[in-house]
């Protein structure tokens, strides 16, 4: 008898625990897991944007690695991702650090940085776009007063600038500023006493960075990383289709997937072939992710 | 007891009667004429209406037909992947559906839309009086399923003053592709240090790069095949424009968005004749038109849309009356008023209600007939990925990364994958 009522007790705290997780549950059905099977589905057929739909295995496959646009914008995406996410955690955690120095105007100094931020990264890009423009951006009236030149130079159109202007641009980026945010917390999760006993070792600051400060944030450097790629491999798009997706796109150098997705899907109408360049992208960044934290068994540290 | 049974009797005669009334009317299908007055419908554009009630067609036609009309505005760029959902889901929130030369086929073979022959039977709308070009648009397809709202086409735009200034005669309809080289040289002014003042040319824009190629003689679009045509004179019109960027005669692409024409940055520019009405009388200097210089061939690209109506829509007649309105002579008038662009109807073309009469500059109206007279519906009907991916190369081949003849190959096996033929 008391067996039996304490299985009761069991069976009804576990439905009340599964009945607090049902909306979770329904989301994650609903909003994830079907459409990526959806996706899938659809990806196996020739379906257009306007409806039309039949059934045509992996066609869409066979032709997209058949396709030179795909293999250039697989390797431009691998390349962005890569870049975009050493370059963007780097300043996040060197602006980290810098605030975590005990100052006066921190906050002030945070607020500025952040702002940016916080703006809709097409927004954002489409001022950019003007900052960087030929004959009426600032940069160049900027750099045409300091030189005392005419200085012209297309950013966003020459194959010698248009990467390191792009990487600039994700400085200000929502993502970046996140990432920093994250950083500053983990730098002050540091136990000071380590580096009180590094500085009786007569420790510098590189020694200290590289064996406290780094494993300590090893877990939050590992989170930054695996958020940071995966942003930068879907969220691309809503900064480079305002910078050069439509029209520019030197040399196709910056057609990263999500771009190609939206072209095909949606000026030309494509659906399945977009769908079944998603599942690459999907597939792609299960990739990077299995792979970071693969890398991070042997690299993060856990003090428990 | 007898009064009681009376009343009871007219009480169910008077149920019955509202029954059979309440369901004898159809849910939003109207029959016609009066009976459509108040019947509320949405249309569905890429441009904001008139801010001018007297040019709002929209407005006018509601208040001729009694018929309400709600205008909903899609971004151009979203405009025709946003109606291609709209078909795929059966959506029904728009009854008119103002679409575009490379959707009409697609919609009707898809029954997203519906042939308006039982509704033109009636109708004192002349098939026959139509631009030539848009029948042969819409051939093959056993029905019309769409009336064309206006005909728009590519023209050169010239500020005067900088002509008077180099002391170059205006040029004509009959202006040759290589006086027009000549003329964009010598309006060209450098600065000091050799950068350029005032470019002779300005860039083509996305639609006019398919004049110049046209121009060269290239097809560009094969409506039987449903392919991109482009070869030798893609590669000729994109090696003169690299050597005109060569020598500053020609903005390189850049992202800079200013208009160089309107800016007094550009002596000549090829624009849609739609730009006539925005330009109007803001613009510091003495500007004309005139047609796209004569190259190999005359070659200008002609954009309309069609009014068609939803196949999903509940209040089709309401839709029709309102189309009928809008193709008639008032709603053409006031719609080539407003934007500046002809009728597709020859004979309402003629009266030219369409010289934009804030454009007090422009003494060469005949460059609007003239063009239209040579235009085809070209790039239009291919995927806007297509052709925006070509412009892309064309670009990167002025900029020198790419050669010319790389860039059409590249364009047209870009184009092959996307629609689906094999180039050999």
């Amino acid at each position: 008898m008391k067996e039996k009522g304490r299985k009761n007790r069991h069976l009804a705290n576990n439905l009340t625990a599964y009945g607090f997780m049902l909306p979770w549950f329904i989301g994650f059905i609903c909003f994830t897991a079907f459409p990526v099977i959806f996706m899938f589905f659809v990806s196996l057929t020739n379906r257009r944007l306007n409806g039309i739909s039949q059934f045509i295995g992996f066609t869409n496959y066979k032709n997209i690695f058949a396709s030179s646009t795909f293999r250039n914008s697989f390797k431009v995406t691998i390349f962005f991702t890569i870049v975009m996410m050493i370059v963007t955690a780097v300043w996040a955690l060197l602006m980290a650090f810098l605030l975590n120095y005990k100052q006066r105007l921190n906050g002030i100094f945070q607020f500025f940085y952040f702002i940016p931020s916080v703006i809709p990264s097409v927004a954002l890009a489409y001022a950019f776009r003007t900052m960087f423009g030929k004959d009426a951006g600032l940069f160049n009236a900027l750099l045409s007063s300091i030189s005392g030149s005419n200085v012209r130079i297309n950013w966003l159109y020459n194959e010698r600038t248009v990467y390191p202007v792009i990487f600039f641009i994700t400085l200000f980026t929502y993502n970046t500023g996140q990432m920093m945010l994250i950083f500053r917390s983990g730098l002050n999760d540091v136990p000071v006493d380590l580096y009180e006993a590094a500085d009786i070792d007569g420790a510098g600051f590189w020694t200290k960075f590289g064996r406290i400060t780094l494993p300590m944030i090893s877990p939050v450097i590992l989170f930054n990383t695996v958020t940071g790629s995966i942003s930068a491999l879907n969220g691309s798009f809503a900064l480079l289709y305002p910078l050069t997706g439509d029209t520019g796109d030197p040399n196709k150098m910056t057609q990263v997937l999500s771009l190609l997705i939206y072209n095909e899907a949606f000026s030309n109408y494509k659906v399945g072939y977009g769908c079944a360049l998603s599942v690459i992208l999907f597939l792609l960044a299960c990739v990077f992710g299995i792979a970071l934290f693969g890398i991070s068994k042997k690299y993060v540290y856990y003090e428990n | 007891m007898k009064t009681k049974k009376v009343l009871c009797g007219i009480l169910l005669i008077t149920l019955i009667s509202g029954l059979i009334i309440g369901c004898g009317k159809k849910d939003g299908k109207q029959s016609s004429g009066d009976d459509l007055a108040g019947t509320e419908i949405t249309l569905t554009v890429w441009n904001e209406p008139n801010k001018n009630d007297e040019l709002n067609m929209y407005l006018q036609a509601e208040k001729a037909t009694g018929i309400k009309v709600n205008v909903n505005v899609i971004p151009e760029s979203e405009y025709s992947s946003k109606l291609n959902q709209m078909v795929a889901t059966k959506d029904d929130s728009a009854d008119i559906l103002i679409v575009w030369e490379n959707d009409i086929r697609n919609f009707a073979e898809t029954k997203g839309i519906i042939a308006l022959d039982k509704y033109l039977e009636n109708s004192s709308i002349n098939q026959d009086d139509f631009i030539d070009a848009v029948a042969a648009l819409t051939e093959g397809l056993g029905a019309t399923y769409g009336l064309p709202w206006c005909a728009a086409t590519e023209i050169l735009y010239y500020n005067q003053d900088m002509f008077d200034a180099a002391g170059i005669p205006y040029p004509d309809n009959n202006w040759s592709y290589s006086d027009f080289l000549a003329a964009a040289e010598k309006l060209t002014k450098y600065n000091d240090d050799g950068t350029t003042a005032v470019y002779g040319f300005d860039l083509p824009n996305t639609q006019t790069w398919w004049a110049g190629i046209g121009g060269y003689g290239d097809k560009i679009y094969d409506p039987s095949t449903g392919r991109m045509v482009i070869g030798d004179g893609a590669v000729s019109f994109i090696e003169d424009c690299a050597e005109m960027v060569k020598k500053g005669i020609m903005p390189e692409p850049s992202s800079d968005t200013s208009d160089k024409f309107a800016a007094g940055k550009a002596a000549m520019s090829w624009m849609g004749s739609w730009n006539i009405g925005a330009y109007g009388d803001k613009l510091d200097f003495n500007w004309d038109i005139a047609t796209i210089p004569t190259n190999k061939i005359k070659y200008n690209t002609l954009h309309t849309g069609f009014y068609t109506i939803n196949a999903n829509s509940k209040k089709q007649d309401a839709a029709w009356k309102v189309i009928e309105w809008l193709m008639g002579e008032k709603g053409q008038e006031i719609n080539s008023k407003s934007s500046g662009n002809p009728s597709a109807l020859k004979t309402i073309a003629d009266k030219g209600a369409w010289k934009v009469e804030s454009a007090t500059t422009i003494d060469n109206w005949d460059a609007i007939t003239d063009s239209l007279a040579a235009g085809v519906f070209g790039y239009t009907c291919l995927p806007s990925g297509v052709t925006n991916n070509a412009i892309s190369l064309f670009n990167t081949a002025l900029t020198g990364q790419i050669t010319a003849r790389e860039a059409v190959d590249e364009a047209m096996q870009y184009a092959a994958e996307t629609i689906g033929y094999s180039l050999k």
